[in-house]
């Protein structure tokens, strides 16, 4: 009873569209815990593609964020006894993440690299790859490469804390309430960081942004 | 009314350029490696699972617990058998000579050299029979006036009771008071 209670209390707390695959990911999570191993598998292909975003756009770096995405779900599989259905599994699984990239983050400062994924084609019939390189008369292949260096850069002069905002709202689409259980923080923290952050950014990217 | 010739151009916001990262993706061919690595890290892990898991019965928290008191006590142990075992005395301007009494005019030809760092009395000299024998050490001062000195000589010879240990061997007392040290030889001595 008191599980169901918490269950239905967790999953008011997310957003609608994700209260759905919430309950999918509970059942799989329970099904890992009673000993079936197969299961996690499925969390795994699930959602390996959206960490693997989360912990790319933090580092800006192929290797590290293979080796970082692995690692979130290694240690996911290994404590998953310690879930207790409390937040959301993704929540979780993100939080696990995040804190492992800015572990690495914050003990690689000194020798870090870039090495960017390749972007797919569908962004050069973008509408905004279309309205830069008619404003800017430039070329389309030169335009998207310098427009995704510069976008990486701008991201990686934010601090950490600021950029895993930006990422998680932005670009992954988390709602403010989902950021601040990932990042254990307020709403009011989550906004505020995400204000500042954006304001930084658009003073670096005010080239295309004008 | 003539048409505009072209568009004025479409305003580009912060949140569609973020957008475009989401276009950054890693083809097929990745994530069959991606699958790969992690199956074989997971298998890795599994056969060679971390230090606390492997305690078994013992909570992680007192394994951790555990961990950092036995490095604690180690270096307890290092720094206690590091500390010397008889005080260390900083003497930089006051060295440790020949008695003084009857032999202290032949004792002011010596020359004194200041210890750069603290050194042990035991170490610097050995304090000779007869001053032991009374329980009394001999010092000099350097760098005092030449004026006030005898003979030219820069350095104070003085005789002065002296806390000496039970061997009689070395200075038993803790750090040298210089200050009170000299206003007893001008009391005494001069």
């Amino acid at each position: 009873m008191s599980r169901l209670f918490s269950n239905a209390k967790t999953l008011a707390s997310i957003q609608p569209e994700h209260a759905a695959e919430a309950e999918v990911d509970l059942a799989l999570v329970r099904r890992v815990q009673a000993g079936d191993v197969k299961a996690f598998d499925q969390l795994i292909t699930k959602y390996r593609e959206r960490l693997y975003a989360i912990v790319y756009n933090l580092t800006s770096n192929r290797e590290d964020a293979s080796d970082l995405a692995q690692e979130a779900f290694i240690k996911a599989f290994r404590s998953i006894h310690n879930f207790k259905g409390e937040s959301s599994f993704f929540t979780w699984l993100y939080r696990i993440a995040v804190n492992a990239s800015l572990t690495h983050l914050k003990r690689s400062r000194l020798r870090r690299f870039f090495s960017f994924e390749t972007l797919d084609e569908e962004v050069a019939q973008s509408e905004v790859i279309e309205a830069l390189a008619d404003k800017m008369h430039s070329d389309k292949p030169m335009l998207i490469k310098e427009l995704q260096e510069k976008l990486n850069e701008a991201l990686q002069r934010l601090s950490p804390n600021h950029r895993t905002v930006v990422v998680l709202f932005e670009i992954e689409g988390l709602s403010h309430q989902e950021i601040a259980t990932v990042m254990e923080c307020s709403e009011g923290t989550v906004r505020s960081r995400l204000h500042y952050a954006k304001l930084q950014l658009q003073s670096f990217l005010q080239d295309y942004l004008r | 009314m003539p048409e505009p010739t072209s568009k004025p151009p479409r305003k580009i916001s912060l949140e569609e350029l973020l957008r475009l990262k989401r276009h950054e993706r890693p083809g097929a061919e990745h994530w069959v490696r991606f699958d790969r690595e992690l199956n074989e890290k997971v298998w890795r892990s599994l056969a060679n699972p971390p230090a606390e898991e492997r305690t078994g019965w013992i909570p992680h928290w007192l394994f951790r617990g555990l961990r950092w008191m036995t490095g604690g006590a180690i270096a307890a142990a290092t720094v206690i058998l590091a500390w010397p075992s008889h005080p260390v005395v900083p003497v930089a301007a006051l060295a440790v000579h020949a008695p003084a009494g009857p032999s202290a005019p032949t004792v002011a030809a010596t020359p004194v050299t200041p210890a750069a760092a603290p050194i042990r009395i035991a170490s610097a000299a050995p304090i000779p029979e007869d001053v032991i024998s009374s329980a009394k050490a001999t010092f000099a001062l350097s760098d005092l006036d030449p004026v006030t000195s005898p003979a030219g000589n820069n350095k104070i010879p003085a005789t002065l009771s002296f806390p000496v240990d039970a061997g009689h061997e070395r200075f038993a007392g803790g750090p040298l008071d210089t200050v009170a040290f000299v206003s007893r030889l001008h009391g005494s001595a001069y």
